[in-house]
């Protein structure tokens, strides 16, 4: 019916690729680790050897209240993810403007369970950020080459 | 000596007066220039500038009728339509009297304007007090515009300094709409809505717990990184309570304190008290340290005080220090440390009897836990990972077990992978060892604990062009295989510190333990199928809608279970989610879970938003979950909660200037309302007026209503705290369009 296997994915408009993420934060390794497992495209860890730079402006857990019991106690939080990236050339030419992500995922609560909880708090962080890594890479699989190398673009 | 007097060319009759060497205008910071249709006078005594007469000095362009300059002096003396236009304001009046040196002097019946902010005013007489500061005697000001004065401020004494842009009051009543609704014998304010230190918008209000409420937040500008607030509060049935605030941001460092006191509460006759204190700092080199400590004095404290869900509904306050560490472990590694102590203030709920089974019970201090993650990729082309944790595990209460817990998880796996699929087999050897306070069962206080746990996940990416209702698209179709078997090992002898099922999700059916925590490994023999397909723009590669359905089938009979604890949701095991944007401005996101074998609904999660623009959005939600067993231990019905609920919020400008936000979250189950609440702000050019009204439940079958007003004046009070904006946390896709 027309599917065939993703091939494009492979390859990124850019042969080298730095990314610049908040230190002490997981998201920056679990890029890289996506990026070089899945492409082509080879991780550096310069910018200036970097053909672009993945900026990784923001990453951010947020919860909120959801459910209520009738004792007003919470029985559902929703958390929230949300990863904010720009992508720039070596020169810091914007290719990519500020763009977010945000993911959403239920976690059921009870008060006697927190300590469970939190771990599943993490799965479900742990799962997003997977999620939103993925839809980094959809996001640029589908640049153009031509907008990454103007001259490219001139010569047709 | 720079005096320059130069007449207009017309009309003739003008006399020509010079102090230079020549008449061509030589412009300095001192130079004066007169210009007017006559100008008669004494050579470098006095001069006289008749009808249209304009005096420029310094940046400051003064015109008027009639005016006597003496250059000696530097003394103006200006009569008849006088409009004196300087840097920062305008000013008008009827007789001006200044020293162009000094920039002293008065001026009668003035009339000014700001320059930067909409402030304005008048007074009985202005007073120049030097360069860019002036005073005035029964002043008013208001940022409203001429014809539609709504408020304005009356001081017996309103000192103005143009350099700072502030503005000093003294005797000061506040006039909304004609009616004097406020008194204070002093007040300062920035008329550009500067921060700096002065009072906030005051909030009145009236609630059902404490009757009338008026709190007076006062601001205070310590440094550009760091501010404070503090808010003493009155309530008519509590008596004098007392708000601080303190916020701090650096390098690397950010903190927060909030200190709340009612001293001698009306109704307990206690003290009564809040803290929070949260400070995080990056240490660098990966390292980051964190301290959160939240107590309160009573169970009730939030309850009776807050009028914010999120306090109210709060059960364990945390208080945790904590130091962490991520880091890379070579070219293709990271590995993780954290080292934490926590434990819990719990609240019970107050309206339950003592003996009640829906007491919670407080969950297990970690003094400390350690914890370490590593991962280590491409070696030989396996990936290795170990997690280790140990932890000291107390408890307040005599009759449980404590102890000391250590677990090792070391796994190998080997992935396959490339552009379009992967395939990754995967072995882990779970080792958990226990330190026990008590002995348990007949393996005595030291036991310990061995499951091999083996797994296979593997996926494919397929993808197509599709064109639906004349729109491109990229569908992806993304089958996923995951196999998980552990053998079963007994583990009802163990205690339970830190375990409970997970709830089933996406995620959690594609992990090997269903339960959180390292007390219970599960048994498991399961292969897992999911389908996820996404419809992604194809210029963007950003995912407009996605559809996915798993399944959950076990070829044996689960035999781990959680004794004398809690769960929330069992037995789903299928799985159907859809998200994403149906059109333009209709989002929604639909979840259920199924069991298969009793062909019941297990869960239901829908809700369908419509967004026509920024600013305007209405949220639909409906839930469901069948079971939500408080306590598994006991076999009574009447402790399953389950949910039923639906949730609709809104945020829309009704009329031009109304903006209004509602939520209302009620429970079919129960019949009645969780929480109603409702904002409505109208925003005039010079102030905003707000009205919150809120009902919300804060223990078993105990609701409680509020109703809280704040009228912001421009130019005035700094916007504070604003009731409005912990309702608009509660609305799904709230954007503040302002």
């Amino acid at each position: 019916c027309g599917f065939k296997l993703r091939g494009q994915i492979s390859s990124l408009p850019f042969e080298t690729l730095y990314i610049a993420a908040p230190p002490g934060h997981t998201i920056g390794s679990d890029l890289r680790r996506a990026i070089d497992a899945t492409t082509t495209t080879k991780i550096v860890d310069s910018v200036d050897n970097a053909e672009a730079v993945l900026q990784v402006l923001n990453a951010n857990n947020e919860r909120r209240i959801l459910s209520l019991s009738g004792g007003g106690r919470v029985r559902e939080f929703e958390l929230i993810f949300r990863i904010t990236t720009r992508l720039i050339d070596s020169k810091g030419n914007e290719i990519v403007p500020e763009n977010t992500i945000t993911l959403l995922r239920i976690l059921p609560f009870l008060d006697a369970q927190i300590l469970a909880k939190e771990a599943e708090e993490q799965m479900l962080y742990q799962d997003m950020q997977a999620d939103a890594v993925q839809q980094i890479i959809w996001r640029l699989s589908t640049l153009q080459k031509s907008r990454f190398k103007p001259e490219a673009a001139s010569i047709q | 000596e720079d005096t320059i007097v130069k007449p207009r060319q017309k009309p003739a009759s003008s006399a020509t007066v010079s102090t230079g060497n020549d008449t061509t205008v030589k412009t300095g910071p001192d130079t004066v220039t007169i210009k007017a249709d006559r100008v008669e006078g004494i050579y470098e005594q006095e001069m006289e500038a008749i009808g249209n007469a304009t005096l420029c000095h310094a940046g400051m362009t003064l015109t008027a009728d009639r005016m006597k300059y003496f250059p000696q002096s530097k003394d103006a003396e200006v009569t008849g339509n006088l409009h004196l236009d300087r840097k920062k304001d305008f000013i008008e009046g009827d007789y001006l009297k200044l020293n162009l040196d000094t920039q002293v002097g008065f001026l009668t019946e003035p009339r000014y304007t700001m320059k930067e902010g909409d402030g304005r005013g008048t007074g009985e007489r202005l007073f120049f007090e030097g360069k860019n500061q002036y005073r005035l005697k029964k002043g008013e000001y208001t940022t409203c515009p001429v014809d539609d004065e709504d408020w304005y401020i009356r001081a017996s004494d309103l000192k103005i300094d143009s350099e700072k842009e502030v503005g000093v009051a003294r005797n000061v009543s506040v006039v909304f709409k004609g009616v004097p609704i406020l008194y204070t014998p002093w007040l300062d304010f920035s008329y550009t809505g500067q921060r700096k230190s002065g009072f906030l918008a005051p909030v009145v209000g009236h609630t059902k717990r404490s009757g009338a409420d008026l709190a007076i937040p006062y601001y205070i500008n310590i440094a550009p990184n760091m501010d404070a607030t503090i808010a003493p509060r009155v309530m008519s049935e509590r008596g004098f309570m007392l708000s601080n605030e303190a916020r701090y941001i650096g390098h690397g460092v950010h903190g927060r304190v909030q200190a709340d006191v009612l001293p001698d509460d009306f109704d307990t006759h206690k003290t009564r008290y809040g803290i929070s204190f949260q400070h995080g700092q990056y240490l660098g080199h990966g390292w980051r340290g964190q301290l959160d400590y939240n107590r309160v004095s009573d169970d009730r404290f939030l309850r009776d005080l807050s009028n914010n869900l999120s306090q109210t509904s709060r059960t364990n306050l945390l208080q945790q220090a904590g130091l962490f560490y991520h880091g890379d472990l070579g070219l293709d590694g990271t590995v993780s440390f954290s080292a934490i102590a926590q434990r819990f203030q719990t609240l019970q709920d107050p309206f339950l009897p003592q003996n009640s089974n829906l007491l919670i019970i407080s969950p297990y201090k970690r003094l400390p836990q350690l914890t370490m993650n590593a991962i280590k990729r491409n070696v030989a082309g396996m990936d290795f990972g170990l997690n280790a944790t140990w932890t000291n595990f107390a408890h307040s209460s005599a009759d449980r077990t404590e102890g000391r817990r250590l677990t090792l998880y070391p796994t190998v796996s080997v992935p396959f992978r490339n552009s379009y699929g992967f395939i990754t087999p995967k072995f882990g050897l779970h080792y958990t060892q226990y330190a026990l306070s008590d002995n348990v069962g007949t393996v005595g206080s030291n036991t310990d604990r061995v499951v091999p746990i083996v797994s296979l996940d593997s996926g494919v990416i397929f993808d197509r062009n599709v064109s639906i209702g004349g729109n491109n698209y990229i569908q992806t179709l993304e089958p996923r295989a995951f196999y998980v078997y552990a053998p079963f090992k007994d583990q009802s002898f163990l205690p339970n510190f830190d375990s409970a099922e997970s709830d089933f999700s996406f995620a959690q059916m594609l992990t090997e333990n269903r339960f959180s925590g390292h007390d219970r490994i599960n048994d498991a023999n399961q292969i897992t199928l999911a389908l996820t397909s996404r419809l992604l723009e194809p210029s963007t590669g950003i995912e407009r809608l996605r559809a996915a359905v798993g399944q959950q089938f076990r070829f044996i009979d689960r035999r781990v279970i959680l004794d004398s604890s809690q769960v929330t949701s069992r037995r789903a095991d299928f799985i159907a989610a859809l998200a994403g944007r149906i059109t333009r401005e209709i989002s929604t996101d639909v979840n259920i879970q199924l069991d298969q074998q009793s062909l019941r609904t297990e869960k239901i999660r829908a809700g369908i938003s419509y967004q026509p623009e920024l600013g305007k959005v209405i949220n639909l939600g409906y839930r469901y979950t069948r079971d939500v067993q408080e306590r598994l231990d006991i076999p009574d019905n009447q402790l399953n909660t389950a949910i039923k609920q639906v949730d609709t919020s809104i945020q829309w400008p009704f009329f031009s200037n109304w903006h209004t936000v509602a939520r209302v979250n009620y429970s079919l189950r129960d019949d009645r309302l969780l929480a109603g609440l409702a904002g409505f702000e109208y925003i005039s050019c010079c102030y905003k007026f707000r009205v919150v009204v809120q009902k919300l439940t804060t223990a078993t079958s105990r609701s409680t209503t509020a109703v809280f007003v704040q009228l912001e004046l421009n130019g005035l009070m700094n916007i504070g705290s604003n009731p409005l904006r912990v309702l608009e946390q509660s609305i799904p896709g709230y954007a503040s369009i302002y």
